[in-house]
This record gives structure tokens, sequence and C-alpha cells, in this order.
């Protein structure tokens, strides 16, 4: 078998030589029956073409060698129809680059596995069970099974599992971090991952250069030491190989680089890409309040272990789960959660923590699914096609099949023609896919930027050209057996006309249409209500003036500033930028408005009993003074938070509209009191004082309603994180950037000032999604109903071709030329009509009716049957100049 | 395994294959022409026969076919099992 394939490639290469030896053999051995025997005829040795043949074929690879041939064969037919082919190429590169970059985005988050060794044996360690801790971070989801898992462990937990739980190899734990890097005479914050020493060991990651943390780096007392992301390298430290071995600040503290990861190792959260990797033991210097290497009962460490081989996840759970008994005795809450015992959970951990796929899939769903339509759509079109390439080739069909080509060789050769231009329309859509790629990254991510390894690797390949392949088949093989399917005599007798009325083709092709103006419509009508609700919220009053509005971020917390300290700082750079010519006013606060964040308190109202038994909850504002007067949120009744509402006075608040009338039935509020406590006592220092009453303005989101909103004096609370100032411009908001930013230096250099933007920018970015949603259903929608018109046109024309002698007969009998145009028009309507009642079903099937939005709907249909009209109108009118002498002669 | 055995002696050309077997013969079984050089190619691609191009005793370019090691086993193991099917079956005739 081997010798055989050798020998034949070997053949393969040598053609001509191939054919002189089987040639000269017979030649010889024909010399020989002469010069031997004197037989000068063939007698007795049969037909010498045929033993060629049969020679030939043992030597060559004959699937192989037809294949070529149809494929240079097909490569001439498509140049003879130029436009054809362009359109048909262009059509799949589309579809199918979308696909693949939507492939390439779902492969990076959802299905590809870390750059680590082994990934399959990591898991994920999480706990289930009621409350055990004061406070814990890390995500929340339901999982298979349906239980409420949490992520986080106290830093303690972590410690009693590496050292008892022999089924891990290595556990690893880590915690991210927001830090302020000062690297020279530049300041700026960055995402740290605080990881315990054996991180990059456990996990198989060795450095791009330098060296990777190890335990040594994370005792108590080690040098400071970071590793820094790739990402981080090229865009701060310009890829420069001396940045190893370089100090830089972090929160203050200083820290030596000793080492670069890969630039494939993103971490092991997809979408979060660190840009330092800190040793866990770094916590307490950074001045980190939450994470506290000490306290047993604030859970902020995750965990990754990596399964000692031969060990399994019963025996892991097991492990676990004694550790976690033992340590539930050691706390009273623990303790308590006798029903819904703390107990472990785990996960697979090859594709890392997955804090992307729940957030992200609904995106990713709607996109495949809008790339999918989009790649049927370029299908059915194709179809139609070369359904009519199929029907114009008829007699080359015929006649090939009458001189003895068998049906499935033509069959073969016609799909090798759908494979060719599959094939080219692969090539040229993997060529789109990458910047698709980048668009479909943004899309998915909406608001929070992602960071991914997105890039086309073999997997790529493979996934775009099975579509291809795919594709290939979906178009190319209804048209291969139609067209094949040929009554010969006929077929051999007609002319390039052809016969009256409709053919089974035909039927096809129009059922083909109107599936496209389905689907089509479905698109635009889609992008018509993405487009609808981007007007809503554009037009939704968010509660306060957003216009002219400077807004940017200061953490002092992690330059080292700290309770006294920090506020003092802000109240600095709060009076120097109000000082600024051009600003009228200036405050901060906790948040900014329309951001996406929010922090929300239970609170215990007097006199107020609640709905079934449920605390009464409120969101929280910490603000700055006169923010209400600032932001132009109106105040009804009280006063606003000003200078008065120092530490030492009585706590005071401001709550809005929704506040009252959820929790005073619309009374006024000012002078009543509430407890930041969801206790049926609640201590006197949680009681606060209600102020003033404000108009009610939007928190979080715009779509949402604004919720009961308190609004308290940052000075008044334990605030020791960032906040967001506001400044109320009198010029254009960026316009005084500069002056802010020179400002804040002069207060402290090492203060970084971050995401300067104005309110309306801020605004904008959480419409991103929406935003995108719309450009990128639409841009499709657009695509599909163009690929839809250039069909309906293929088709008419292909159909007034036909019909000219019946056209011509229809004027000499005096029909009006408008008449003519009419009926070639109402036919392509009614394809059009088909398809807009099949939108109705597909609609139901694709989406389960929710997004009806009758406007879209109509919008998109009226769009649609004008971009039909304008493609039948061309047959048409060619329809309706038809001389009717010369279509007659024809006959 | 009579082309196999026709070429056990020594490499030979097509024609002279297709003598050989019959001259052995005593001229009972003929080659049918048509079918040997098939034949031969089929042996050659399953690697029991090689082949090299020479000069033949009239001077003319010809195609030697001789035995690989391959055919040879393959020939020794066809032959047993010939002679034991042909001795049962001379033996039923004897019954």
């Amino acid at each position: 078998m081997l010798t055989s394939l050798r020998l034949r490639w070997r053949a393969l290469w040598k053609r001509r030589q191939l054919e002189r030896d089987l040639e000269d053999e017979l030649a010889f051995h024909l010399a020989m029956r002469e010069e031997r025997r004197g037989e000068t005829s063939r007698r007795g040795f049969g037909n010498v073409g045929l033993v060629k043949e049969d020679l030939r074929d043992q030597w060559t690879f004959r699937a192989v060698e037809t294949f070529w041939r149809d494929l240079r064969y097909a490569a001439r037919m498509l140049r003879r129809s130029p436009g054809f082919t362009l359109v048909a190429i262009l059509s799949l590169a589309i579809g199918i680059g979308a696909n693949t970059a939507i492939f390439s985005v779902v492969d990076a988050i959802v299905l590809k596995s870390l750059p680590v060794r082994n990934p399959e044996e990591l898991r994920i360690v999480l706990w289930t069970g009621e409350r055990p801790f004061d406070s814990h971070s890390g995500y929340n989801t339901d999982t298979r099974s349906g239980i409420r898992v949490s992520s986080s462990f106290p830093y303690e937990t972590y410690q009693q599992f590496a050292a008892s739980v022999p089924q891990f190899s290595d556990l690893m734990g880590f915690a991210s971090s927001q830090v302020t890097v000062i690297a020279g005479a530049e300041s700026h914050y960055a995402d740290a991952e605080l990881v315990t020493g054996n991180f990059f060991s456990g996990l198989g990651v060795t450095p791009l250069g330098g060296r990777t943390l190890t335990p040594e780096d994370d005792r108590p007392g080690a040098a400071p030491v970071a590793m820094i992301s790739y990402r981080y390298w090229e865009r701060r430290l310009g890829l420069k190989p001396e940045a190893i071995g370089r100090m830089i600040f972090v929160n203050g503290q200083p820290v030596t680089i000793i080492g670069v990861v890969p630039p494939a190792f993103l971490g092991v959260q997809p979408g979060a890409a660190p840009d330092l990797f800190l040793p866990m033991a770094l916590v307490g210097v950074l001045g980190d309040r939450w994470h506290d290497l000490h306290d047993g009962d604030t859970a902020w460490v995750q965990i990754m272990g990596r399964l000692r081989p031969g060990a399994n996840d019963q025996q892991a759970m097991a492990g676990l789960g004694a550790v976690m008994q033992r340590n539930s005795l050691a706390s009273k809450r623990r303790r308590e959660g006798k029903k819904d015992p703390w107990r472990p959970v785990l996960e697979e951990g090859a594709g890392g923590i997955q804090m992307l796929r729940d957030g992200a899939t609904p995106s990713l769903l709607v996109l495949s699914s809008v790339v999918g339509l989009v790649l049927l759509i370029a299908c059915a079109n194709l179809a139609n096609l070369l359904l009519a390439r199929g029907v114009a080739r008829r007699r080359e069909i015929a006649v090939r099949l009458s001189i003895g080509a068998g049906r499935w060789r033509l069959i073969r050769q016609l799909l090798t023609e759908s494979l060719l231009l599959a094939g080219f329309g692969g090539g040229l859509g993997l060529a789109l896919a990458a910047p698709l790629s980048r668009v479909v990254v943004n899309v998915a991510g909406g608001a929070q930027q992602l960071i991914l390894d997105v890039h086309l690797d073999s997997r790529a390949l493979l996934f775009t050209a099975a579509v291809a392949l795919v594709t290939a088949l979906l178009f190319g093989l209804m048209p291969a057996f139609r067209a094949t399917r040929v009554d010969l005599t006929p077929a051999l007798k007609e002319g390039a006309g052809g016969g009256l009325g409709s053919s089974p083709q035909l039927r096809v092709s129009r059922l083909l249409i109107a599936g496209q103006v389905a689907l089509s419509t479905l698109l635009l009508a889609g992008a018509g209500l993405f487009v609808r609700t981007l007007i809503n919220l554009s037009s939704v009053d968010p509660g306060f003036q957003a216009r002219q509005l400077l807004i940017f971020n200061v953490d002092g917390s992690r330059s080292g500033y700290q309770g006294d300290k920090l506020v003092g700082l802000y109240e600095r750079i709060r009076e120097k930028v109000a000082a600024i010519p051009g600003v009228r006013a200036a405050t901060l606060s906790g948040v900014a408005l329309i951001s996406g964040s929010m922090s929300s308190n239970t609170i215990t109202v007097p006199g107020y009993k609640g709905k079934n038994g449920q605390s009464p909850d409120t969101y929280t504002m910490l603000v700055g003074r006169h923010f209400l007067a600032t932001m132009g949120i109106p105040l009804i009744a009280g006063r606003d938070l000003g200078e008065q509402d120092r530490r030492k006075a009585p706590r005071v608040a401001v709550v809005n509209e929704t506040f009252a009338r959820n929790y005073f039935a619309g009374q006024n509020p000012v002078g009543r009191i509430f407890y930041f406590d969801d206790g049926k006592n609640p201590p006197p220092e949680s009681q606060v004082e209600i102020v003033g009453m404000c108009k009610d303005a939007k928190y979080d989101w715009l779509k949402n309603d604004a919720p009961p909103t308190t609004y308290l004096s940052y000075l008044q609370s334990n605030m020791a994180w960032g906040m967001t100032y506001e400044l109320r411009t009198a010029l254009p908001p960026m316009a005084i950037a500069g002056a802010v930013q020179r400002a804040v230096a002069e207060i402290d250099r090492n203060v970084p000032v971050a995401e300067m933007r104005t309110q309306e920018e801020q605004i904008r970015m959480t419409l991103g999604t929406e935003r995108m949603f719309a450009g990128v259903v639409g841009s499709f929608g657009v695509i599909a109903a163009l690929l839809a018109a250039i069909g309906l046109y293929g088709v008419m024309a292909y159909n007034v071709t036909r019909r000219t002698n019946e056209i011509g007969i229809r004027l000499a009998l005096g029909a009006g030329r408008g008449d003519v145009q009419w009926m070639v028009l109402r036919e392509s309507l009614w394809m059009v009509a088909a398809g807009l009642a099949l939108t109705k079903l597909v609609q139901q099937t694709l989406y389960g009716v929710k997004p009806n939005d009758p406007a879209s709907f109509v919008a998109a249909g009226a769009l649609m049957v004008v971009v039909a009209a304008i493609a039948a109108w061309i047959p048409a009118r060619r329809a309706a100049r038809v001389d009717p002498m010369r279509a007659l002669r024809c006959e | 395994m009579l082309v196999l055995k026709a070429l056990a002696r020594g490499p030979l050309h097509g024609y002279d294959v297709a003598e050989h077997i019959l001259a052995w013969s005593g001229d009972v079984l003929k080659v049918e022409e048509g079918a040997l050089y098939p034949a031969l190619h089929r042996l050659e691609l399953r690697g029991l026969l090689a082949s090299e191009w020479g000069v033949s005793a009239n001077n003319r370019r010809a195609k030697y076919y001789r035995l690989t090691a391959a055919g040879k086993k393959q020939l020794a193991a066809e032959s047993s099992e010939w002679a034991r099917l042909s001795g049962a079956v001379a033996r039923v005739m004897e019954v």
C-alpha cells in the first residue's frame, strides 16, 4: 500500500515520462511480436488504447486527477461570467467572514482553554451555603445544578486548603485589585492581580523574559516584586528589555519588575487582562482595605487547583469539605447556617473563570444568529443564481449527458464549481474576519472593555474551511441535482429561449426569493428595533443637566492617603479645580451618574412595614457639597447637602421622590429619620435624618427607572476609596481638561487623574451596546436586502429573457407596454409579499414573537418592497421594450 | 503466481514473461497479452516487482522486471499454497 502510494506519488510529478514509458513498453512488446512471430496485426493483443488507459489509471490518482481537471474547468467557467463570480464570492465572503469573526470571539471567551500546562486538570474551587461571611467578593452564578455559588474565600481558608487537601498538586489563590503605578515621571491606574507564590509554577506559565514569581517572593518581608503583562510592557514601557529589573511604585510602594508574562497568557479570567501580577503578601503594604490576609470573615481570594493525577473530583471535594467543616466550627456565623452549611463546589477550570460567559452570551447569541441568517441568505442567493445558470447551461449539460457523461460525474463537476466559489469566498472571508472580530469584541463587551486573545488561529481556519464546505454543499447540491435532471430530447432541440410558463426551476427560485425577502426583512426589522431603542434612550431625560459637565476620577487611597488625610486631599482638589477659570461649580461623588455602577443598602424606616416582610432598601450616593445644585437635580423640599454636614455633625441625607413615595407614602419626608441597618433594633449610630427631597434622577442606567435614592455627604461616611469629580463649566468641558490635570498635579504629582470625559460621553458610553447592535444588525440587514434584490433581479431578468416570445405575442395582440411592465412587476411583488408573510412565520420560530414592534416591521417591509421594486423594474422595462416583430421571428 | 515464477530466475521484459510462461507450460498456458501488462504493473505497484529500463538483446529500450524481496516471499507463499491445493485436488481425483 505504502509502496504503491510512493510510486504513484513519484509518477504524479513525472507525468510525461510515465506516458512515454507506457508507450515504449507496449511498443516494444508489439515490436517483439513482429520480430519473433512475424505478427504484424494486433490480433490477440486486444485494444492497445484500452490497455494503456488501464495502466495509466493504475499509476495515477484518478480521483485527484479528475478533481484537478474539474477545478480547472470550473475556474474557466467562472472566469467566463465575472459578474456572477464577483457577486457570489463577495456575498460568501461577507457571510463566512462574519461567522468566522463570531466564532473566534466565542472561541476565545467560552471554548478555548487557558494557555497553560494540562488545562484539563484545573478546577475552580467555589462554595455554596447560607451567607457564611460578613462580605465576599467574586461572582455569584447559577451553575448547571441551579445552586448559587460564590468564588471567594478568606486567605486563611486558602492556606488551610493548601496545607491539607492532598488531592491537588497545586492550589493557586488570586484576587483582582486596582492600583496606582508611578513609573518614572508618569503616574496611572493599572489592574493588578494579587497572586500566591505558586500561581505561575502551578499553572505552568513560563515567562517571556526575566523570571516568574515564586513562593519565596510571597513571604512577609520579601523584597517586593511584580511581573507585568505583555500588553502593559508594550503600552507603558515601550517593550524595552531594560524594563525587567526596573523599579516602579505601586500605591506608593517601590516594587521591582522581575519578568514579563507571555502575550498569550491574559490571566485566568477571559476578558479581564491584568497589567501587573503581584505577590499576595504585598496586600498589607499596598493598603488595600478590602484585602486582608488575617481577616477570616472576609472572603476575597479566588482559588484554582490542579488535580493530582489519579485524584478525582469527589475525593477533592471531600478533602475541601473537611477543611471547611473544621473552619466553620470556629465561626459563629458559619455555625448558624446549619440547614444550608458551608460546602465546596468544584467547576472545570480549563477555560478559566468564566465571568464573561453569562454577561456576553446574549450579545453573542444575537450576533451569531444574525450572521447565521446572513450566511443563509447568501446561500439562498447563490443557489438561485446557480439554478438560473443551470437552466442557461441546459444545452451544454444535455450534450454532455448524451455523449455518455454520467450524471454523478456532472454533479461532481458542478459541485466543484460551488466548492471553488466557496473556497474563494472563505479565503476572502478570512481576511474580513480579523477586523470584524474586533467589532464583535466591542459589541460583546458592552460598556466594559474586553481584552481578549482573539486572533485567527488554526481553529478559526478549520472552522472557516468547514463553514465554506457546508455552504458549498448547501447552495450547490440542489442546483446541481436540478441541472442534471434533464430530459434530453427537448433540451437538445430547444434554443436558448425555451418554453413558456413556469418550470420547476422557477418555482424553486421563487421560493428561495421569498425566503430571502423574509430573512432580510427580519434583519432590517431587528435593526429598526435597535435604532428605536437607541432613539428612545437618547431622548430619555436623565433628571439632571448632562450638558457642560466635565467628569474625572481620582483615587488618593492608592497613593498612600487614608482617613482624614484622604478627605483633606479630595477637598483640596475640589477647591483648586473650582477656582479654574471657566468652572462654575465643582462637586464630587462616589461614582459617576449613568456609569452602570451603583451601591445599595438595606435600611429600616420607622413606621414602614414593607411588602411581604422584605426590608426596604435604597441606592446610595456619597456626594460632596452642593452636588444636587451642581448636577442640576431640582430640590423639592428642604435643603441641599452643604459645608455644615461635616464628620462630627449629625448624619443627614437628601432622598428622592421615589424614596418618599415608597417609604413615606408620598408625604414630605423632611425631618423624618431612618436607619442604615436591617435589624429590629437598629443601633443609634446608623440613624440618618432627612433634610431634603429632590426630584428623581437616573442613577446607574438610562433604561432603568430612578430607584429610591439617598444622597449622603461623603464627609460623614467611612469613605476610603476613589471619587468622581463633576465640574459644571461655562466653557466647552474638554477645553479645561489640561488645566484640571495641572491643578491636581500641583497638589500631588503622584495622584493621577483618570478617565477625563464629559458627562454626555459617559452616557453615550453606556449606550455603546445598543449603538453597536443597531450598527451591526443594520449593516447586515442592508447587505441581506441587497443580496435579496440581486437575487430577485437575476430571477426576473432570466424570466423575461425566457418569456420574450410570450411577451412579443402579448404585445402583438395589443397589450400595452405598461401592462407588460406591470405584469413583470406584479410577479416580483408577489414574491416579496410571500416573503413578508413568511417573515411572520420565521419570526415566531426564531424569537418567540417577543420583540414585536409593528413600526419596525412595517418600515422594514416597506423598505424591502421599495428595494424589490427597483430590482424588478429593470427587467420589467426590458420586457416592455421587447420588439414584437423580432420576438416572434425568433421562433 | 505464474508471472512471479517466470521472474524467479532473473529479470525479464514483458514479452519474455509471456514467452517463458508459454514455453514452460508446454504451450498450454497462453498468457493474454492485453492482460499481462496491467498485471505486471499491479504487481509492481504492490511492491512485489521492481522495474528498470534496460537495453534488450536487439538493442531496443525495454522495461525489465525483477522480483523484490517481498515478491520472493509472496511467490514462496503462493507456491506452497498451490502445492497444497493441487495435491488435494489430485488426491480427490484419484479416489
